[in-house]
């Protein structure tokens, strides 16, 4: 399947206080049409800036894109006029955000804030631009849709408003949907739904789907192939599948050893729960060698020295580490 | 379980709300008629949706809002009805840590000063001691003792969630309890306060409640599990018995919704709970899940269940399981 988005060589630096931080080192991603993928990782890794990179919205100053390309179908998006980065965001690449409540306007009703999205973007009248808002809260599975589109933002649940969030991504039926920790905010069995319906839109309109998240459980349910990131980093992709099973980085082993996960069997035993040891290095503060290194229980001289690039292991998984073979092998 | 528990609340009703001039009274019935108690040393985990009252659960167990009715008895002493002086000198046995480490310490104080403070306070130890007391509580939850001169703005979020540990354990509580200690937190992060809280509770024999909606995390920490939903006990068991044999549709429901950590593989049906839970002020008249359940009948939507054991002490109240 060929790709309609990739990002390729992506450097992203901050400018602080303390020096210049490089949110994003050299990031190299590729989402093939009609497919999800997953971007893990910790907070400040670098998963959220990817794709605030990716609809033009780093917040600059202090930010910037100092190198490489994002480019859609060929169409470089880093070069591209403001004009067209807004016909780009909400027609072609939409996005959702953690928080439904603080990304919806309180003051509009929500029928009215799907249509605007879709008068901005098509040349329609108003009355056909609410009749798609109505039709989008059907897709979503709101009941009674034309009398919730009358609705404020306060007066719907923390999972309704998820979906008004989804309506509002879709209804210009973009190519592209990323999805910011879209259930982190909301209850296990609410976040289910969720996933449910992300799922069937995806397969109805074939909509490709960036998923960030910091939960290797969301990761599974939903994701086709995932990008493991660490302090700008991407350190692993690969397949879902082969990701969960068979991780090789030591950085992605640690993170999904180290959370409790639901057992439908569990037992009398219950050992200490793995742990990374230390903490996540600051982003101005990086050496020269891998990002990791020093919280790795597996490092050489080498890690510290030169940072290792990612490399195919197979045709669908790529490391950056050294010591694969040895880290796999323990 | 009842005789030597440390914890034990029997029909505990927590309500907000009353008459309003010019309006008709609306009362939310956060908490509803809730009994469980907690064995020395063992920790009890409280799960739920939002809104189900688990929080208002906890912060009635130290006095944190106003109890409507029932009693709540920690050791010998019942606190229920304490006032003033019996009721600050009774809390010292009992200590809190909150969900989000950012907000819940002074951002204007040096965290050292933050954990000395229950130490004045309740006038625990020798003055001259206290300075030494508060670097015993720094070593004992793994932060380094000079750190204890920095802003809270300093600190990592795992630290801060150490640095309200250490102000919890500087009374020498023998019960705390802890409102989603870990759900702020990175996972990396989330597994070294969760090992944290283990090895103290082995050392200084603490015993926890633990209130959650991350099943894996009660899972791993808790010995007994209480579900909660709209403000009752729906199902109550030790953790094994539960998790391994879920009496609930709403158990049944809340386990199924978590995402597994695996590859799927693929013949896994879940059903998916639809909808909201119902408000807390207009209560159903039957079962209170009825409108969601999956395999309600006639009788749900009238009789409320009774939470009666279903053998071994594991406690469900379901009209289908009578």
């Amino acid at each position: 399947m060929p790709g309609i988005l990739s990002i390729k060589d992506l450097i992203v630096d901050f400018k602080t206080r303390a020096g210049n931080a490089r949110v994003l080192n050299e990031i190299t991603l590729e989402l093939k049409n009609g497919e999800i993928l997953g971007i893990v990782g910790e907070s400040g890794c670098g998963k959220s800036m990817t794709a605030l990179s990716v609809m033009g919205l780093v917040p600059s100053p202090p930010g910037k894109i100092t190198n490489g390309s994002i480019s859609l179908d060929g169409e470089d998006l880093v070069l591209a006029s403001k004009t067209r980065m807004r016909q780009v965001r909400g027609g072609i690449i939409s996005m959702i955000f953690q928080e439904p409540m603080t990304s919806l306007n309180p003051v509009f009703r929500i029928g009215d804030q799907i249509a605007e999205c879709v008068l901005l973007h098509e040349d329609v009248t108003k009355a056909a631009a609410w009749d798609r808002a109505v039709e989008m809260l059907t897709k979503v599975g709101i009941p009674e849709p034309e009398i919730r589109a009358r609705a404020y933002p306060h007066e719907l649940s923390g999972g309704m408003r998820q979906r008004v969030m989804i309506a509002m991504a879709l209804s210009c039926r973009p190519r592209i949907l990323i999805a910011d920790e879209p259930t982190t905010a909301l209850d296990v069995t609410v976040q289910a739904q969720i996933f449910d319906l992300l799922k069937d839109l995806q397969l109805e309109t074939g909509t490709a789907i960036i998923m960030i998240t910091h939960d290797m459980g969301a990761i599974a349910e939903l994701a086709d192939r995932v990008a493991v990131m660490y302090a700008g980093h991407i350190i692993e992709t690969g397949l879902t599948a082969d990701i969960l099973s068979n991780p090789q980085h030591p950085y992605t082993r640690g993170l999904i050893a180290c959370v409790p996960h639901l057992e439908e069997n569990p037992t009398e035993e219950r050992p200490y729960l793995s742990e990374i040891k230390g903490v996540v290095p600051s982003l101005t503060e990086l050496g020269r060698g891998c990002a990791f290194a020093p919280r790795c229980p597996y490092k050489t001289p080498v890690c510290e020295d030169v940072r290792p690039k990612i490399e195919a292991i197979n045709e669908s998984h790529s490391v950056a580490c050294y010591n694969v073979e040895y880290v796999v092998a323990v | 379980m009842s005789k030597e528990a440390l914890l034990d609340v029997r029909d505990l009703k927590v309500h907000f709300g009353g008459k309003k001039l010019f309006k008709k009274a609306v009362i939310v019935h956060a908490v509803d008629g809730v009994s469980f108690s907690v064995p020395k040393g063992k920790t009890l985990g409280i799960v739920g949706e939002s809104g189900s009252g688990k929080t208002t659960t906890a912060l009635a167990v130290l006095r944190l809002v106003p109890v409507t009715d029932g009693s709540i008895r920690i050791g010998d002493v019942e606190i229920s009805a304490l006032e003033n002086k019996e009721l600050r000198l009774a809390r010292r046995k009992v200590q809190m840590v909150f969900q989000d480490p950012y907000s819940s310490l002074d951002p204007r104080r040096r965290v050292g000063d933050i954990v000395r403070e229950p130490l004045d306070l309740m006038n625990i130890g020798a003055e001259a001691d206290r300075n030494q007391m508060v670097h015993d509580l720094f070593v004992q939850v793994g932060l380094r003792p000079e750190l204890a001169k920095l802003f809270p703005h300093q600190f990592s979020g795992g630290q801060r969630q150490r640095v309200g540990l250490a102000r919890a354990l500087s009374t020498r509580p023998e019960l705390i309890v802890c409102d989603e200690p870990v759900s702020a937190l990175d996972v990396a992060v989330q597994a070294q306060i969760l090992n944290l809280m283990r090895k103290l509770q082995e050392e200084l024999g603490l015993t926890y409640l633990f209130i959650s909606h991350d099943l894996g995390v009660v899972q791993h920490l808790c010995d007994h599990v209480a579900v909660m939903y709209l403000g009752q006990i729906v199902e109550q068991a030790d953790r094994i018995s539960l998790f391994k044999n879920p009496q609930h549709p709403y158990t049944k429901a809340l386990l199924a919704a978590v995402p597994k950590a695996r590859a799927r593989d693929g013949n896994e049906e879940r059903v998916p709970l639809i909808g909201d839970p119902p408000s807390p002020i207009n209560l159903p008249k039957g079962c209170r899940f009825a409108g969601r359940c999956p395999v309600a009948i006639d009788k749900c939507h009238s009789i409320p269940p009774k939470l009666t054991d279903r053998g071994n002490g594991h406690l469900a109240s379901c009209h289908l399981l009578d």
